[in-house]
């Protein structure tokens, strides 16, 4: 018995240094975002677990935060630079989501910073983001986001979003 | 009796037969086991990956050839690297028999007998493969179809057994898909095949050798969520290094020379885990794995050139193709690529070993430096003549038809013969989801949105246009140009507000006062251009007002909509997920992510239809614009000499200005009189 409980109670002690924690704070985050189970969402109080979360190393949670303060909710005003520093943070990390996310505000004609959008789009292309290849698709074939027209590699990316939509990644 | 010295026929058999080992050892250099201290040999691991069933350079919607990937012409490079190395051993990396019309033809619409072989196995066959590994996508069409054209016989809960069926003439081997009813694997896990190579002995003569190379396959463990529906209470997954670390030894100790890992996945240097996707930079790491031929990233590796998050990783040599030193491959997809690892064997004390110092990668391209690519092997088309007509024959196929011309030229102003009826199968579809469930969303209206994709970009060819008549699978392409799936939202009367006024931003913002002609539409893409089509929807666009203040008078039921009001509205993955950054449309608003095509759900929708007509599929003109007298012309271009078109739409308020706008693109202008 002893043999079997030293290594879990071992196992247990270092995740507790970081993930769990980190963990519960983003799940219990994700929980006041979207309310449910007769308790309604409250943006105003995930921020605090969501921001404990994303000092806990979770790209996820620096993604949600990103979320929410672009768009803003009730009792938290919308901010765009709060939104461009959480989704860099998560874009950084490698967090495809983000990197669409991201590479959308960046179009934006507040940013309008289109090759820097693309090379967010095609950071999340590579993995398999089937939005940021469909967006790489339609930008090749207009030839937007600094891209000269290129059927072949518009068909190229249709290609790929749809492959990749028969895996994608479950959502943060 | 005179004893004569004659031999005793037993012994003269035995004679005889020795001489002929002998003879025959003699023949082919003595490859009895006693292969020389210092013999040497030169092979190449050739890897085709993600064929994704296109065995032709053929776009099944298009109907039409695209040389830029194929089984046939990939198979023109094995032929070539099979002459530059005659010791050599092919490879199929997985995902093989999924991803064309093709592949859905042979496993849906007309599905394969028993006693026939899938059109992507036949050519495999008659190429020769030596053996495959089994990615994601063979999981797609379920287990008993696998089973089927594998020529398997899993032992899984609820299936029956019977004799194999016709299939691969090569091994298929996958290490980390378990039988939850057996506990073992559900393919071989390895197997060890033996070839026979020829080497160079110290004394300068050359040998026939025997060279025992082990495979084994693995698959990303996350296929128990992509095809949970067929998966799940059937097989398990185990991660990659404590498959290949229980495995490994016990290829090694049943005389594996090499030991190859088909692996079906990427790279990730993130922390093991055994449901990672990419998990093949921590395989790289078990102990006694010669190379690894990789894919599903639908990548180039090696590739000094590239800028791929998982091949710019610690460990990882872009140029020379190793992970965490061992030689990998990743022979991009389609038939684009082929993967060749030639390796050096030295023999010594009695086994062979790589000499790394001889090793090399390279994935090589279909496409010739002069942008052309290599011809096809014509035995390819030849083999699937039949399954290839098959297929286009179905895609030709009428599923409906209709009674009017369902068209994209005139979408801008207002048009909906092509759209409206997107927006039906939208909301049929999710409607019916939504009733069978996700009870707690009972009694929300279901809308539905969708855009002229094809709206004059690319010229006067640009645009949607399906003729009166039979309406025919690839008809659903020109109606649906994306590859998108079907989503649904929750939103607010005031986020479907917001909604339409970025999809109005399609429009320039006119001044009526101005004299000059003013061009309408913007460069805002018609993608983006989303439209509702319901009776009980209506909106105006004000297109004097700046981006942000357009919609006008947006009602629903014949009141003004309630901004708390919540909607259902059916889109597509690429709008739900925050394409085209419309407010508060981040993913979070997501409450059916479909599996299903917005295509496919279309074809469906227009089989039971069966006869669309105008007045109930194609005139539903959820939105106008808020009428407005302008001093000049406000235009527009469409394809010329469409002008009936718009007529027979109702929109009485356009006229043609020419024929040929100068553009040299097929296109020409048109005015829209905004007072009508």
């Amino acid at each position: 018995m002893m043999r079997l409980l030293l290594p879990a109670l071992a196992v247990a002690t270092m995740l507790a240094g970081c993930g769990p924690d980190a963990a519960s704070e983003l799940a219990l985050g994700k929980r006041l975002l979207t309310g449910g189970a007769g308790a309604p969402a409250d943006a105003r109080a995930a921020v605090p677990h969501l921001r404990h979360a994303a000092a806990g190393g979770l790209p996820a949670a620096a993604y949600h935060l990103g979320l929410l303060y672009q768009r803003g909710a009730p009792g938290l005003q919308a901010d765009r630079a709060a939104a461009l520093h959480w989704l860099g943070a998560a874009a950084q990390t490698g967090l495809p989501q983000a990197q669409f996310m991201l590479g959308q505000m960046l179009l934006d004609p507040l940013s309008s910073d289109p090759a820097q959008a693309r090379l967010w789009f095609e950071r999340a292309a590579t993995q398999e983001h089937a939005e940021a290849n469909l967006e790489l698709a339609m930008a090749y074939r207009r030839g937007d986001l600094g891209l000269l027209p290129d059927a072949q590699q518009a068909e190229r990316y249709l290609m790929e979003s749809q492959h990749a939509q028969k895996h994608r990644s479950p959502p943060p | 009796m005179k004893k004569t010295r004659s031999l005793n026929p037993t012994r003269a058999v035995a004679a005889t037969g020795a001489l002929l080992v002998l003879l025959a050892l003699h023949a082919c250099g003595g490859s009895d086991g006693a292969v020389p201290d210092g013999t040497r040999t030169t092979l190449a691991l050739l890897e085709t990956t993600d064929l994704h069933s296109n065995v032709q350079s053929y776009d099944y919607f298009k109907l039409a050839e695209d040389k830029s990937f194929g089984f046939e012409r990939v198979a023109t490079l094995i032929a070539k690297a099979r002459t530059e190395f005659p010791n050599n051993l092919l490879v199929d990396n997985g995902d093989t028999i999924q991803g064309t019309a093709l592949a859905d033809y042979q496993a849906l619409v007309n599905p394969l007998a028993c006693d026939q072989t899938l059109a992507m196995y036949k050519v495999m066959n008659a190429i020769g493969y030596d053996g495959a590994g089994i990615g994601n996508h063979e999981f797609n069409y379920g287990l008993p179809f696998l089973n089927q054209v594998t020529a398997s016989q899993f032992d899984i809960a609820g299936a029956t057994p019977a004799p194999p069926c016709a299939g691969p003439k090569f091994p298929q081997v996958l290490a980390n898909v378990l039988s939850l009813k057996s506990g073992a694997p559900l393919f071989n896990p390895y197997q060890i095949i033996t070839k026979t190579f020829t080497a160079r002995q110290p004394d300068g003569t050359t040998a026939q050798v025997p060279v025992k190379i082990g495979i084994i396959g693995f698959t990303p463990p996350t296929i128990m969520s992509w095809d949970k529906r067929w998966l799940d209470g059937k097989v398990s997954t185990q991660g990659l290094v404590e498959t290949a670390q229980r495995y490994v030894p016990e290829m090694r100790a049943k005389g594996a020379d090499l030991v190859v890992a088909i692996s079906h996945g990427g790279l990730d240097n993130s922390p093991y885990k055994p449901d990672m996707e990419n998990g093949n930079w921590h395989l790289a790491t078990v102990p006694g794995i010669d190379a690894m031929l990789i894919g599903h990233s639908h990548q180039v590796f090696p590739d000094a050139a590239s800028t791929v998050p998982q091949f710019n990783l610690p460990g990882v040599d872009k140029a020379k193709g190793t992970v965490n030193g061992v030689p990998t491959v990743m022979a991009n997809f389609w038939g684009k690529h082929l993967g060749v690892v030639r390796l050096e064997l030295a023999y010594a004390s009695g086994k062979w070993s790589v000499d790394r110092s001889k090793t090399a990668v390279e994935a090589r391209s279909i496409q010739n430096a002069d942008k052309s690519y290599v011809e096809p092997d014509p035995s390819v088309a030849a083999t699937i003549g039949k399954e290839h007509a098959a297929t286009i024959a179905y895609v030709k196929t009428p599923v409906g038809s209709t009674d009017f011309r369902m068209n994209s030229y005139f979408a801008d102003v207002g048009d909906v013969s092509a759209i409206q009826i997107v927006n039906q199968a939208q909301v049929a579809y999710v409607a019916n989801y939504v009733a069978a469930n996700l009870p707690q969303y009972k009694g929300l209206p279901v809308l539905s949105v969708s855009a002229p994709f094809k709206s004059g970009f690319g010229g006067g060819n640009d645009f949607t246009d399906v003729a009166k008549g039979n309406v025919a699978i690839n008809n659903a392409a020109d109606l649906y140009l994306y590859p998108n799936t079907v989503y649904a939202v929750k939103v607010r009367g005031s986020d479907i507000q917001a909604w339409l006024e970025t999809a109005a931003k399609r429009f320039n913002q006119i001044d009526p006062a101005r004299t000059a002609d003013q061009a309408l539409v913007s460069n805002f893409p018609g993608y983006n251009f989303d439209v509702f089509t319901s009776p009980d929807l209506r909106y105006e666009i004000d297109v004097t007002k700046p981006v942000g203040g357009r919609i006008r008078n947006l009602t629903y039921k014949n009141a003004a909509i309630d901004p708390n009001a919540e909607f259902i509205v059916a889109t597509n993955n690429y709008r739900a997920s925050g394409g085209g950054n419309f407010p508060g449309l981040d993913g979070s608003k997501t409450i059916y992510a479909s599996p299903d095509a917005n295509r496919d759900v279309l074809i469906a929708y227009i089989k039971a239809a069966k006869a669309l007509n105008l007045t109930a599929n194609g005139s539903a003109r959820s939105w106008r614009f808020t009428p407005v007298t302008a001093a000049g012309r406000v235009t527009f271009k469409s394809a010329p000499g469409m002008l009936a078109l718009a007529q027979a739409a109702g929109l009485v308020n356009v006229s043609s200005i020419n024929n040929d706008d100068g553009s040299g693109k097929s296109l020409a202008d048109y005015a829209i009189d905004l007072g009508k």
